[in-house]
């Protein structure tokens, strides 16, 4: 179930919607919400709530025992268990085969062939996000940034709240403590207007800019080894914009959703594209994995505490672990590589670059990412090579069908991504006309909807 | 908060509410309203009989047009034209009072038999009733019919000897036939089984009607009308359209845009095969027929693209389909079955009214029109006649 589905619209939201706010207490609430996630996540695979379920008792008992237990032996027992369990699930589902596959080919390159059995496994929908959730939940507990919660529901709750439990924001727990204690006392319409202008913005991001862009751009991609330099240059390019607009509309939707619930969920973009260098873009981009890869990867791993070595080394291996976390693939562990590079070389001319002109600062780092979602794009190295290839030489071909629609939404694109202010940026507060105008866009959003023409969000598959 | 109306708080939760009682309510208008032609609004949507359609149907359009026109977003192809279709209680293709009639035999086959575009008296079946002089029942659906459905079919009809012309499609003879599932044809036996509704025999006939009308998504007039919206801007300029690649745009050497399906250009597979295969279910079928007094005819039809595609200006070609249907009636033929192949009859006409701009198939759709159609009849009432009388 989407959340740019009828079925989630229609029938998913008002039931959830009506029965929270017909709930009093926080306790009851908390059931409810939790009760809702699990339905929601049964829509795509119900034998996984088990799984769910499984993970959430093992980190709720982990924050029981780190709340009874003050010897360090065992409190680094309630750590490291519930981890590695988690670590194991995600590394299970997500990682035997590309671990599998590694071990196959470097055989090969040794000339030491090797039979490997593929295992046939379905990737639970959301393990990555969920996993981070209790991970960092573990993690906090243990470094006594927050108190465990002895309430079970209100940590189901959080592990399984439904607007970011497939595809984040990363939300921790300390980020929505105070919400979660405060659910029996919320106001229902004090953020009313709040939580559905995020809503509809980050719907029409979604389903008229994200979608529209990937309908003329998926087609070319399939047939990537014809197309001309300039069909190359359109398709990264739309890449760049529909990624964004796919992922940060669905943010926006998350935290509007929240918003509804009583729920303040974190920022997750904040204008990535307007970047001057590439870590003020992991500043701005996906915002609460980045700073949980800051947190709970960088900085364990010594920062930049540890000399200049070190720390183009912990800046490489987090880069590294973030392209991997976003899939089991070798070309975003190739793109999480680059931008590690990157973010090693900006470090290194940091003085140097705060001396270029702001708008050429931006030019090289948008020109920079958009590099970057080629490999993050390609699926495969040989896909990614051939697309470089044929952006950087010559190569001549017919204009590829709906290019003047790609032309528009590109510039449409471009002009909010790098102009206008971002959905944080807004007020909310919308006089008659603008909010004629967001309920005509919604309605249109409903309308592609309804026709069975929208795709999932991108970010689902991690 | 304020409580006024524009604030989005209020204003798209009350959108969306108005839009789905729309929506409820739109379930209830003639779906036609949304169609661009006759057959998909008179497509089953209830449960019970066997035919394809929805008994007792009657659905007409002023302006409807071709599947490939529509596929393709080729707007200023189509070919606009009147379109009725009326469904018996059975679910097929007929406007009569079956009940009341002496057939002759029965029509079968796939959306040929049940024919785009034309007037009843127009289809095969219509066509063959004007040539014998008597009924012919137009057993057409989305697929042929099997030996138990047409014995079923026979007996409700009351047809105790007859003819049975069976429409087989290029498109159709490119794929193995189905499986020979030989459970003993009995006269009286049931009719094959459509799905039935959930909770169909629970509810009272016009609750089971309501429900099924809110539950059926296809029946959305939102989805209907976006569906509309969306391919008029699909048309490769602003968005690509998905299904371009699926639809043929040719010029014929007189000047004409003819529109042609994708696969029908493709390879046949393998065609001795594919042959004998084709010879051994139709012999089986026949036989069933057979013991139920009824006489096997094979009507073998080309694709347009094998009537039309030596014809656009340029290199003359020649479709594989052709080689594939000569193959089909040969191998029917050894195996003593009556076959009636009309590619050639059907490629020498096409050639000789090229001139003149007239056609057998309707140029923006894949089926055949009533001059196809009448063409066809004549050479399979040809055929009928020409077959020995029976023996029983």
């Amino acid at each position: 179930m989407l959340f740019n589905s009828l079925t989630f619209l229609f029938l998913f939201l008002p039931v959830a919607y009506l029965g929270f706010w017909k709930l009093r207490t926080k306790d009851q609430r908390y059931v409810w919400l939790t009760f809702a996630g699990y339905v929601f996540y049964a829509s795509w695979n119900y034998k996984f709530c088990a799984l769910m379920a499984f993970s959430t008792l093992v980190s709720y008992g982990a924050g029981l025992g780190m709340l009874r237990w003050q010897t360090p032996w065992l409190r680094k027992l309630c750590l490291v268990l519930p981890i590695s369990i988690d670590l194991l699930l995600l590394g299970f589902f997500k990682y035997v085969n590309f671990g599998l596959l590694t071990w196959f080919d470097l055989a090969r390159l040794l000339e030491h062939p090797v039979t490997v059995h593929f295992m046939d496994i379905l990737l639970p929908v959301g393990i990555s996000f969920y996993t981070f959730h209790t991970i960092t939940y573990i993690a906090d507990s243990y470094r006594r940034v927050i108190t465990p919660t002895t309430n079970f529901f209100e940590f189901a709750c959080y592990v399984c709240f439904f607007p970011q439990l497939v595809a984040g924001p990363i939300v921790r727990f300390r980020q929505i403590e105070a919400d979660l204690e405060n659910l029996g006392h919320a106001d229902r319409v004090r953020d009313l207007n709040r939580g559905w202008s995020f809503f509809a913005i980050g719907m029409m991001k979604k389903v008229l800019l994200a979608d529209s862009i990937g309908t003329v751009i998926n087609p070319a991609l399939a047939d990537y080894a014809h197309l001309s330099s300039v069909n190359a240059w359109l398709c990264v390019l739309g890449y760049t914009y529909q990624i964004y607009f796919d992922f940060s509309g669905y943010s926006d939707m998350a935290v509007g959703l929240g918003t509804m619930f009583g729920v303040r969920l974190p920022q997750n973009f904040n204008s990535p594209y307007k970047a001057v260098d590439i870590s003020d873009f992991w500043r701005r981009w996906h915002m609460s994995l980045s700073s949980c890869l800051r947190d709970y990867v960088y900085i364990p791993l010594g920062g930049s505490r540890k000399g200049e070595w070190r720390t183009y080394r912990n800046l490489m291996i987090t880069m590294l672990l973030g392209g991997l976390w976003h899939g089991a693939s070798r070309t975003f562990v190739l793109w999480g590589g680059y931008h590690g590079a990157l973010l090693s070389l900006n470090r290194l001319g940091g003085d140097a670059w705060q001396r270029v002109h702001v708008s050429v600062r931006r030019a090289v780092t948008f020109f920079a990412v958009v590099i970057g979602w080629v490999f993050f794009r390609a699926g495969y190295f040989h896909m990614a090579a051939v697309l470089l290839r044929h952006m950087f030489t010559p190569v001549a071909g017919p204009a590829m069908p709906g290019v003047v629609g790609l032309l528009i939404l590109l510039a449409v694109a471009a002009s909010i991504a790098h102009l206008a202010p971002n959905t944080w940026e807004l007020g909310h507060e919308w006089r008659p006309a603008w909010s004629g105008a967001l309920a005509a866009g919604y309605l249109a959003c409903i309308a592609i909807i309804a026709g069975g023409t929208s795709s999932p969000f991108l970010y689902f598959q991690f | 908060m304020k409580s006024r109306w524009w604030k989005v708080g209020a204003l798209l939760p009350s959108l969306m509410a108005v839009l789905l009682a729309c929506d409820l309510a739109g379930r209830f208008l003639p779906v036609e309203l949304f169609a661009f032609r006759t057959w998909e609004p008179a497509l089953r949507r209830s449960a019970g009989g066997p035919g394809p359609f929805e008994p007792g149907a009657v659905v007409a359009k002023r302006s409807a047009y071709g599947d490939l026109a529509a596929m393709g977003s080729f707007r200023q192809l189509r070919q606009y034209h009147r379109e009725e279709f009326r469904v018996d209680r059975l679910g097929y293709r007929n406007g009569f009072d079956i009940d009341k009639v002496r057939y002759a035999g029965v029509a079968d086959g796939d959306s040929f038999a049940v024919a785009a575009g034309v007037r009843e008296v127009e289809t095969l079946a219509g066509q063959l009733t004007r040539l014998a002089g008597a009924r012919f029942y137009n057993a057409g659906g989305l697929e042929p019919s099997d030996p138990k459905e047409l014995t079923w079919l026979a007996a409700q009809l009351k047809i105790y000897s007859g003819v049975v012309v069976y429409e087989l499609l290029e498109r159709r003879a490119r794929d193995f036939p189905p499986a020979m599932i030989d459970a003993a044809p009995a006269a009286g036996s049931p009719p094959p089984p459509a799905a039935p509704a959930k909770g169909a025999g629970r509810l009272p006939p016009w609750l089971e009607e309501v429900a099924l009308k809110l539950s059926r998504p296809e029946l959305s007039p939102l989805r209907l009308l976006e569906g509309k919206l969306v391919r008029s801007y699909l048309t490769d300029r602003l968005q690509p359209n998905p299904d371009t690649n699926r639809v043929v745009r040719e010029t014929l050497a007189n000047g004409d845009e003819m529109l042609f399906i994708e696969r029908d250009l493709e390879s046949v597979g393998d065609i001795p095969a594919l042959s004998s295969a084709w010879s051994r279910y139709l012999a089986w079928f026949a036989q069933r027929l057979q013991a139920h007094n009824l006489r096997l005819v094979v009507l073998v039809v080309p694709n347009k693209y094998t009537v039309y595609g030596p014809l656009p200006g340029g290199a003359p070609r020649r479709p594989e389909g052709e080689g594939l249907l000569q193959r089909v009636e040969e191998a029917l033929r050894s195996a003593g079955l009556p076959v009636v192949n009309v590619t050639a009859e059907f490629q020498a006409r096409a050639a000789q009214q090229l001139a003149r701009h007239e056609y057998l198939y309707w140029r923006d759709d894949t089926h055949w029109n009533a001059s196809g159609i009448s063409l066809a009849a004549d050479a399979a009432w040809k055929g009928v006649q020409s077959m020995p009388a029976p023996r029983w």
